[in-house]
């Protein structure tokens, strides 16, 4: 089985994150900050990595998790990860 | 050179900066006379909605009494740490009411609520555990995780299922798991499902501690919290609180079986490494449990002030959440909103808290109330003609 593509990446994010802001996907734009945009605080953050990460089986370097504030860092990320 | 105050803090405190020049930071004001249904705030009389000191015991006649006896008897404080310098009869009597009350074995004491978070959650998992948090659990209770060094991992709050979703997750990568949950939210002033909780748990074989802050001496048949609250004795693995609520004091507990209480002594940095309680708040709680059971006056008060508070913020169009206990949110929704209905409330008498962002999101920005059992109807009353101005005149309602 090949790496998820970007749609598939991008739509299983999508979801975790609204379901964790208690919104719909399609309220969300790429540009959101988890932080600033969407009111996660630190807890909130650290799941939804941990949740789109188990996903995909990946284990993060939380050093790289410093770096994303935003869901389009988060979908580069995952990219990179699983390229 | 390293400065003191880096950029980023600079930064913070241009935000506070910006609140003071506005005359829209009211944290931190000084107050002259006693926590009572009213308090002076800056010299101005108003009615006290800011306090978590539900049942008004901090200022019974009967509190003091005891206060003044063991002022006399003990003096202020032991002198150092429970397992250097002992504990009083009245610690050890306070230790026995505390389990008693919660059907546990054994209990400790410690010097804040805060630190009986941190060390019950320390005492309980270390690394290579796991620690499942309801997502607006007490920060104390998010530091205790970082303390004991265990994985943590949140679900919605009180969405039940995507607690078992996360237990399902999870529980194949962790030696133990531990579910911690406020019994009553202090932001929202809701109860977590306990029995749903219990369930979960243990056909996941996770352990469960609760932290009874706000829900000891307000939920329950007799006062007692959560367990009694559904009728669950043995429905936690591990009770831990606070004083500062129940009985308007300082100082926090855990309470469990006797073997974990031995350990917890012996291995809880939070404890060893603090002074014992005084004496003096040790009695005045200890008190605090006799009137629980001697004078429900208070908690029937309680229930009913809470209920016509609720009523009637929501007749007058506001949005209180799910709350159906003493802390009650006005929730506004917006930042700038939120700090300018609490200047107008204080302007007119009524101290309570505004939280915004970064402690909640924009979204969820709220006047937070805490309701007391003195205060009276005609409190209520005014309190009620002041959120309504401050509604109309900035267009909420």
């Amino acid at each position: 089985m090949g790496s998820p593509t970007r749609e598939k990446v991008e739509k299983d994010l999508y979801g975790i994150i609204a379901k964790l802001a208690g919104t719909t996907p399609d309220k969300l734009k790429p540009e959101d900050r988890l932080k600033d945009d969407l009111g996660f605080d630190s807890l909130k953050s650290l799941e939804a990595m941990s949740r789109i990460t188990e996903m995909y089986d990946i284990e993060p370097d939380m050093d790289d998790l410093n770096d994303i504030h935003s869901i389009s860092d988060i979908v580069e990320y995952l990219m990179k990860q699983l390229g | 050179m390293t400065q003191l105050v880096s950029e980023a803090m600079k930064q913070h405190l241009s935000l506070i900066s910006l609140l003071k020049q506005h005359d829209i930071y009211t944290y931190f004001l000084p107050v002259s006379s006693a926590c009572e249904n009213h308090i002076r705030v800056n010299g101005k009389d108003c009615i006290n909605f800011i306090s978590n000191n539900y049942l008004g015991f901090s200022t019974h006649p009967k509190v003091k009494e005891a206060v003044a006896g063991a002022l006399e008897k003990y003096g202020l404080g032991i002198g150092g740490s429970p397992i250097a310098c002992g504990s009083t009869d009245l610690h050890y009597e306070l230790n026995e009411r505390i389990a008693r009350t919660y059907g546990m074995e054994d209990s400790v004491l410690f010097a804040s609520g805060y630190q009986a978070l941190l060390g019950s959650i320390q005492a309980t998992v270390k690394k290579g555990d796991v620690v499942l948090l309801d997502g607006l659990v007490h920060r104390s209770i998010v530091d205790g995780v970082a303390l004991s060094e265990a994985d943590k991992r949140m679900w919605l709050h009180n969405d039940m299922e995507d607690l078992e979703q996360l237990l399902e997750r999870v529980k194949k990568k962790y030696d133990r798991m531990l579910i911690v949950v406020d019994s009553v939210y202090s932001m929202d002033g809701d109860i977590a499902h306990l029995p749903e909780i219990r369930r979960l748990a243990d056909s996941h074989g996770a352990l469960v501690l609760v932290d009874e802050a706000h829900s000891l001496g307000v939920i329950g048949g007799r006062g007692y919290g959560i367990l009694d609250h559904f009728n669950m004795p043995g429905g936690a693995d591990v009770v831990s609180g606070t004083f500062s609520k129940f009985a308007g004091a300082v100082g926090g507990f855990a309470a469990a079986s006797k073997d974990f209480i031995a350990f917890l002594r012996h291995n809880c940095s939070p404890f060893i490494f603090s002074a014992s309680l005084s004496p003096l708040i040790v009695a005045g709680v200890l008190k605090s449990f006799d009137l629980l059971d001697q004078e429900p006056q208070w908690r029937e008060n309680l229930i009913k002030n809470s209920r016509s508070f609720i009523d009637g913020l929501k007749s007058l169009g506001f949005d209180t959440g799910t709350s159906v206990t003493a802390c009650v949110p006005i929730i506004l929704r917006d930042t700038q909103k939120t700090m300018a209905f609490n200047k107008i409330i204080l302007e007119n008498g009524i101290f309570a808290t505004p939280v915004v962002h970064p402690a909640v999101p924009h979204t969820e920005s709220r006047i937070r109330l805490g309701v007391m059992a003195t205060h009276t109807a005609a409190d209520i009353d005014r309190s009620m003609e002041v959120f309504k101005k401050a509604g109309k005149e900035l267009g909420i309602i």
